[in-house]
């Protein structure tokens, strides 16, 4: 199996035979990359070989080896205003600026949440195992957008007349860079409640990001997202707003920012996915409310919390209640009982209803979730305090472990197979066609549709970087 | 099936979240896009789009009969050559 898995800061995704010829005819720097990568290539089968020998699974050990030269090397591509992704590699790992603004910012900016959540949280890259960056810049004509594709970074160029590039904010980028953290980790349904907590934990992390750069305390950020995205005359200062949600613009043009900051203002519609860009702001504000109570830096303490209940304690449907439940609990782990009132008021504040049982079982360490998140109606009034009554209880709480236990397990499972299912995007860009053929059909056979798509997604493998 | 009259696009979502409504007089439609649309029409309701921050479009048809259709469209189910229409 000739599957080449690119990290090599100083080179591209390759076929080894384009490789072995630039080892030998190429000039002294195609020389030394090439040779690099296939050496590269040897060890990773070498590591491979030795694993399966010993009965275990080969992707680990390559992303562990990989993630030791390289964790989340970035490759940033130029669609040159069409639709097809990656497009056409124009910045790799280790080159210089491109001098083109949206390239850079691209770049730059990924670069820097990167290295955000490598030194605040401890994550490599989206993964967790370093995972390679790929963004795409110039998508389209006028595209009004940015997004993550399930398995890349995109960026539209603005029409010009509401937006301009979508490069142009830091937050926007850690925004679509944290799509990824989600989809490795909780794996949030995209759909009305879990959407809307998937956007949020977006917009944490774009704020959390935006400020850690700038060294901003949570009293002096401006907690908006998008600040200057908007053309000048469209009378708004950003998109959205986590301290006054549905305050961020109010024009003609595009109407008024319809973002609730409370519970009564939900939107039930079906527009926007069921409103996942809209009831955002309830726990957006919720997050702000957390993060200035606590004072400081919003990346310490609330960052904390808020990264531990959401990429350790929440399952694909949680509800706001169930996002409630998680951060007391993180808080009271983390930070302690104090902590975890401040958390629960924020909470209250903006209607979401917490069982006044809920805490976090005492010893528990930081990051490991205290129970797995309820995601019923049932289940939370089952969490309820039982009061005077003893026996049943007991009872109920005995079949309760069972079951949290139960679907933990199933959780490792799946999310163990969703990574690996996960891993057939980006890997498919770096292998050759056969391995990437062979890589579909095993890896997506107990994929969901949509996902099978964006697995079989992506065609031939990039051609090789442009030397310079 | 009667002929269309007009085409309603809500798009909403995306990074922004803001809604838009664009409308597409029947008439301007050429026979591909016509032939597209019924193809919508008569398909399989499309899988949601992988990823986040895509946009979604809700289409509504209407013929000149006075009837109405209404379709829910992610960003990745939008045929190209109606991608003037439904933007």
């Amino acid at each position: 199996m000739t599957r080449l898995f690119h990290a090599c800061p100083f080179c591209t995704i390759a076929p080894p035979h384009i490789l072995r010829r630039l080892a030998e005819a190429g000039g002294p720097a195609e020389r030394e990359a090439a040779s690099r990568t296939l050496d590269m290539t040897r060890q990773l089968r070498t590591a491979r070989m030795r694993a399966m020998a010993l009965g275990a699974p080969a992707v680990p050990v390559e992303a562990a080896l990989l993630g030791r030269r390289m964790s989340g090397a970035r490759s940033t591509y130029d669609a040159d205003h069409r639709t097809r992704l990656p497009g056409r590699l124009v910045r790799g790992e280790a080159d210089g600026a491109s001098g083109d603004p949206a390239v850079d910012e691209a770049h730059d900016y990924a670069g820097i949440t990167r290295d955000f959540l490598r030194q605040v949280f401890r994550r490599r890259s989206l993964d967790g195992r370093g995972m390679a960056l790929a963004s795409t810049v110039h998508f389209d004509r006028d595209y009004d957008n940015a997004f993550w594709d399930g398995g890349q970074m995109v960026y539209g160029d603005g029409d010009g007349q509401v937006f301009q590039r979508f490069t142009l904010c830091l937050d926007v980028i850690a925004h679509e860079f944290a799509h990824g953290i989600t989809q490795f980790t909780s794996n949030l349904v995209y759909f009305e409640q879990p959407g809307a907590l998937n956007e949020h934990f977006s917009d944490v992390i774009g704020c959390l990001v935006k400020q850690w750069h700038l060294g901003q305390d949570a009293k002096d950020a401006d907690w908006l997202i998008g600040a200057g995205l908007l053309v000048p005359g469209i009378n708004g200062n950003a998109l959205r707003s986590m301290s006054a949600p549905g305050t961020a613009y109010d024009d003609p043009l595009i109407g008024k920012d319809p973002q609730p900051a409370h519970m009564r203002d939900l939107y039930h519609g079906t527009e926007d996915q069921g409103g996942v860009h809209i009831n955002s702001g309830i726990p957006n504000r919720v997050f702000w409310r957390v993060a200035t109570e606590f004072g400081g830096q919003a990346w310490g303490t609330a960052g904390q919390v808020w990264w531990s209940a959401f990429t350790t304690m929440l399952n694909a449907r949680a509800s706001f209640a169930d996002a409630a439940r998680a951060t007391i609990a993180a808080a009271g782990t983390i930070a302690g009982t104090r902590a975890a009132s401040v958390v629960r008021a924020a909470w209250q504040e903006a209607g979401v209803r917490v069982p006044a049982g809920a805490r976090v079982a005492a010893g528990s360490p930081a990051g490991a979730p205290a129970r797995p998140a309820a995601t019923t109606g049932r289940r939370a009034k089952a969490a309820k305090p039982a009061g005077g009554r003893a026996a049943k209880p007991a009872k109920r709480a005995a079949a309760k472990v069972a079951k949290p236990a139960k679907r933990a397990m199933g959780k490792v499972a799946k999310a163990a197979k969703r990574t690996m299912g996960k891993a057939a995007g980006p890997a498919k860009r770096s292998m050759g066609k056969p391995a990437q053929r062979a890589a579909g059909t095993v890896k997506t056979a107990h994929l969901p549709t949509a996902a099978k798509r964006g697995a079989a997604r992506g065609g031939k493998p990039a051609a090789p970087r442009p030397t310079r | 099936m009667a002929e269309v009259a007009g085409v309603e696009v809500v798009r909403s979502g995306g990074f922004a979240g803001i809604r838009r409504t664009t409308r597409t007089d029947g008439g301007t439609l050429s026979g591909e896009q016509r032939a597209a649309i019924e193809a919508l029409l008569d398909g399989p309701v499309p899988p949601p789009a992988p990823g986040a921050d895509r946009f979604s479009y809700g289409v509504t048809i209407t013929f000149k009969d006075g009837s109405t259709r209404r379709i829910e469209l992610p960003e990745t189910a939008v045929p190209p050559v109606l991608r003037d229409v439904i933007r």
